[in-house]
């Protein structure tokens, strides 16, 4: 059986990569909007909105979570068309920009920066069994907050452990689990104090010398948020029929549903301050605040929160682990799935990654932003919409994308460039803004602009070009 | 002899070059629905919506 499992994640990891035929596709705009709106809501959705309650006002923070949101996704997913034209994931296209080992130090380095999301996770799940047992009367000290989160991280990398099956099982009962939860989040909200308290509600901002840096804050907050979908950004929509269907899909789904699911954990964190005096940024304890008075809701609506934290890690795991199966063929998936837990595990044990929440996005953001730029101006403006499918998949006789050794170093050099803009415009681990006037384009926006130029710049220069573009005859050009 | 690890990645790239062919034959029959200019337009006129609402809103 477990080589069995194995085998159907080589096969999975293989033939899950390879072009897509445009009558194989099979989801409608509708569909795809569906299956991307319940792939980007996930617990730490409510950790953003409670975060963001901090910065800014209700009504400025539905215009940057919503605006903000659709803003950088209509810019930055706009490469999605390439994968529903070729039928490829965007990590395919990716080998074109960092070559063919390139890419495996690449989805290493995304994977380390983009795991602690799981480690919010098990802080949720780990939060949420405390407050549950606090209501049915039973005290479980600090102590206990680790074991359960790493409770969550094990049974999550077992439902992965288990393979294909039971990730899909596990991605059917997520999915409504989380638009369920999502409702009871909603009802327990928008109930528990009056609307206008919620429309009229400000944060305390006096910290600030600049007014404006907590909205500039916000809107970074947002673009951060969602540019971090940008390694799953293409999954879905690569099996759609239009490339104007995919791209809306990604950009809606993720723009409304996804940004929808962060108000709705703003309305929270403001109801609970509203109600006991004090902002939390845990979404477990804000429920068990608010729905006090009716045990059961709350009960069930924190069951609901833990459960769907396991699901989440779950998937994560297992889609990770193909991640990396399909870049490190010759490791065995259940040592890369003990690999990803063991990584969770270490930053639970830390426990600082609720508290360096918004240090975590921006930092992430560094990385993502560059990453996006990279690939928005080499499928527009470098590689124009071309690529060859047989050098991207190494075929024998075929290497236009192996470079040096298999590492395009411009593609490195521009990311290292990128992360650099960002971290001389803000420092996200203290807080503090480098260059006020550059901070109102956001540091990943700015990462975003930045790394673009440079990349063009390098293939406007004769020897980069050669270098860069030594796929050109295979592409008929 | 060849060895098993190799027969197997021989196979393999056999069985993805033929899915590529695959590709490159119905993509010449029936390619994906284009991205046109007009979606280009749409696409801008949404990111100036989205870009003067994130202006305005700082001023609240």
């Amino acid at each position: 059986m477990k080589s069995n499992i194995n085998q159907q994640i080589e096969k999975e990891a293989v033939f899950g990569i390879i072009p897509i035929a445009p009558d194989q596709k099979i989801y409608s705009f509708f569909t795809a909007f569906l299956v991307l709106s319940g792939y980007c809501i996930a617990t730490w959705s409510y950790t953003q909105g409670a975060y963001l309650a901090t910065l800014v006002g209700f009504k400025q923070l539905l215009i940057s979570a919503f605006f903000g949101a659709i803003l950088m996704l209509s810019i930055y997913q706009l490469p999605v068309i390439l994968s529903v034209r070729y039928g490829i994931d965007i990590w395919i296209w990716f080998r074109t920009i960092f070559g063919q080992r390139g890419i495996k130090i690449m989805a290493v380095i995304i994977i380390a920066i983009n795991f602690p999301w799981y480690a919010v996770c098990a802080d949720l799940f780990a939060s949420s069994v405390r407050h549950v047992a606090e209501i049915l009367g039973i005290h479980l000290s600090s102590s206990a907050h680790l074991p359960l989160a790493l409770l969550c991280v094990f049974s999550g990398t077992l439902l992965a452990y288990r393979g294909v099956k039971a990730i899909t099982w596990t991605t059917w009962l997520l999915v409504p689990l989380l638009l369920i939860v999502g409702a009871l989040v909603i009802i327990i909200g928008f109930t528990a104090i009056p609307a206008e308290a919620i429309w009229n509600y400000r944060p305390d901002t006096s910290a600030y010398a600049n007014p404006q840096t907590p909205y500039l804050m916000s809107i970074e907050a947002n673009f951060a948020f969602v540019i971090t979908l940008v390694g799953g950004m293409a999954a879905i929509p690569r099996l759609t029929k239009g490339e104007r269907s995919g791209y809306w899909a990604g950009v809606l789904g993720q723009g409304l549903s996804g940004s929808f699911f962060v108000v709705v954990g703003a309305v929270i964190a403001i109801a609970t301050q509203y109600t006991t005096g004090t902002m939390s940024e845990d979404p477990a304890a804000m429920l068990a605040a608010l729905s006090m008075p009716t045990p059961l809701l709350a009960c069930g609506s924190l069951f609901l929160v833990a459960f769907s934290n396991i699901g989440t890690q779950a998937v994560g795991a297992y889609s990770y682990g193909v991640m990396l199966k399909s870049s490190f063929r010759h490791l065995d998936y259940r040592l890369l799935i003990f690999l990803l837990a063991a990584y969770v595990s270490i930053l639970c044990f830390w426990g600082g990654i609720t508290a360096y929440f918004s240090s975590f996005l921006t930092i992430s953001a560094c990385v993502y932003a560059p990453l996006a730029a990279l690939l928005f101006v080499d499928f527009f403006f470098v590689r124009k919409q071309k690529i060859s499918l047989s050098s991207a998949f190494a075929l024998p006789g075929h290497q236009a994308y192996t470079f040096t050794a298999g590492i395009n170093w411009i593609g490195f050099f521009c990311i290292a460039a990128g992360m650099a803009i960002s971290l001389a415009i803000y420092n996200p681990v203290s807080g503090q803004v480098h260059h006020p006037w550059l901070f109102y384009l956001t540091p990943t926006g700015c990462a975003f602009i930045g790394t673009g130029v440079i990349y063009y710049l390098c293939s406007k220069t004769p020897r980069l070009r050669t270098y860069m573009l030594q796929d050109r005859k295979e592409c008929g050009q | 002899m060849k060895s098993k690890q190799f027969v197997e990645q021989e196979k393999m790239q056999k069985e993805i070059k033929a899915k590529i062919v695959e590709w490159e034959d119905k993509e010449k029959v029936s390619s994906p629905l284009r991205f046109q200019p007009r979606d280009y337009l749409i696409t801008i006129i949404v990111g100036m919506i989205c870009l003067a609402m994130l202006i305005l809103g700082s001023a609240l």
